[in-house]
């Protein structure tokens, strides 16, 4: 942690041995103890409210519902090393056990240098990737960047724009999220995992994640904001966020200048959700359009 | 030098009770008006929520933790309506003339406040977010880079050059109000 005794002293403090900066210590003085009127109590409660509105809450995006996902995985991990213990105790030849070995180890880092494994390992190494990145790691190789990117504008969290082609099914634009330096190219070639015995993807957190991010890219690329906002429609049609994510998509066609599309999006939105947390800017957009 | 206290954990509802004052400052500061002040105050506690709250462990504090997301969502408010036409960049002083003005305050601190803020949005907004912090909001240094993710370095090199941009336009404001002024004198005393 940096030293605090490095800060140099506040620009009013430096002032007041500066006669010819009255005014300037006056101003920033008025400054300093001026604030806005903003109602807490009012703000709580529409944010509250908010909250509590079905359409706004990732179940996977909440402290609590990682702290269930963990949970989960680790009752998972339990019964799989349960089962796969059983499973040896009734194979007695050798070569028919290496499937298990290798799922033991891949879940508990284990690694096992079995030929017959190693297709059940690639997949297991997968599953092992997840449960060690929880609540961060992408779970699904298409989907989107974690919400960590947001956490730090100028840190090492890079963010990569990737087209991967998923077998049976069409090129997404995917942007992966890598918090730690790694490859981000690596998470997004890696199979989608086929073992249906371990959970991989939590769907509700993989929906927050495409949402934020093309909330995200509203700013710097509303294209691609709505691109995301498309692809989450696809993905997840009867998702939880379809309000945020019908909202950033008008916000995108706004910015875009597509009037006719904004204008009949946000007729359709306000009249579902007036009060919405977004509807207030969406009509703002709307009034300012040429 | 002191222990650091363990990580401790802020829900976004808490964070709302205790900094939502805080955000709506922050924010104004930032240039945003008061029509979508509490739409955005709004968007910055969803964010932290979606987020998962705020874990302290000692380096950030909520309020710099706050103000980066703030700085995100006034960027992405300020950036879609340039895009969209809806509001082309205003000279800075009439911007802040435009802003409410409250009548418990004297017209000379309303302009002073003016001054400051108009002096303000003429920084660029990393500089501006850095300078509201450090010498409006009294966070330090360190806070404000663990907040941002970024050496402690560069907020001092960010300050510095908003100090010395933030004095000159307050400066060339102040000039701007005076010779109006000298102006008018003279038309009330020549006949």
């Amino acid at each position: 942690m940096t030293d605090f005794d490095h800060d140099p002293p506040r620009l009013l403090e430096s002032l007041t041995a500066e006669r010819s900066k009255a005014s300037l210590r006056h101003d920033l003085e008025l400054a300093r103890r001026a604030r806005v009127d903003y109602s807490v109590d009012a703000g709580l409660s529409r944010f509250e409210s908010t909250l509590a509105g079905a359409s706004t809450l990732p179940a996977g995006g909440t402290v609590a519902g990682f702290a269930a996902l963990r949970w989960f995985l680790g009752a998972t991990l339990l019964l799989g090393i349960g089962v796969s213990a059983w499973l040896l105790s009734q194979q007695p030849d050798p070569q028919a056990r290496a499937p298990a070995i290798a799922s033991i180890g891949s879940i508990g880092s284990i690694a096992r240098a079995d030929d017959a494994a190693q297709s059940v390992r690639s997949e297991d190494g997968k599953v092992a990737e997840i449960v060690a990145s929880v609540p961060r790691g992408p779970s699904d190789p298409s989907s989107v960047v974690s919400s960590e990117s947001e956490s730090s504008p100028g840190s090492t969290a890079r963010e990569s724009v990737a087209e991967t082609k998923q077998p049976g099914g069409t090129g997404k634009v995917g942007v992966v999220l890598n918090s730690d330096g790694g490859e981000p190219a690596s998470v997004a070639a890696s199979p989608r995992p086929t073992s249906k015995s371990l959970p991989t993807s939590d769907p509700a957190l993989d929906e927050a994640k495409l949402i934020d991010a093309a909330r995200k890219r509203l700013a710097e690329d509303p294209a691609a904001a709505l691109a995301l906002t498309e692809q989450a429609a696809k993905r997840f049609p009867k998702g939880a966020m379809v309000q945020e994510r019908r909202g950033y998509a008008i916000l995108a066609l706004i910015a875009l200048d597509r009037v006719d599309e904004a204008e009949q999006r946000a007729s359709e939105y306000l009249e579902r959700w007036p009060k919405g947390p977004l509807s207030r800017r969406i009509r703002e957009g709307l009034s300012l359009l040429p | 030098m002191l222990e650091a206290p363990p990580p401790r954990h802020h829900d976004a509802a808490s964070l709302f009770r205790q900094h939502a004052g805080f955000v709506a400052n922050f924010l104004h500061r930032l240039g945003v008006g008061p029509t979508e002040l509490d739409d955005l105050v709004q968007e910055v506690f969803l964010v932290s929520h979606r987020r998962g709250g705020f874990v302290e462990d000692g380096r950030a504090r909520p309020t710099t933790w706050l103000a980066e997301i703030s700085i995100r969502v006034a960027s992405v408010s300020r950036r879609s309506r340039r895009r969209s036409r809806e509001q082309p960049d205003q000279d800075t002083v009439l911007d802040a003339q435009s802003r409410e003005i409250d009548p418990s305050r004297s017209l000379e601190n309303q302009q002073a406040l003016d001054r400051v803020q108009a002096a303000l949005d003429s920084l660029d907004p990393e500089r501006r977010a850095i300078f509201i912090l450090f010498e409006l909001e009294g966070e330090s240094c360190a806070a404000i880079a663990a907040g941002f993710g970024i050496p402690v370095g560069t907020v001092y090199s960010r300050l510095h050059k908003a100090r010395k941009q933030f004095k000159e336009a307050h400066t060339r404001l102040q000039d701007r109000e005076r010779k109006p002024l000298r102006r008018t004198e003279r038309a009330t005393v020549m006949p």
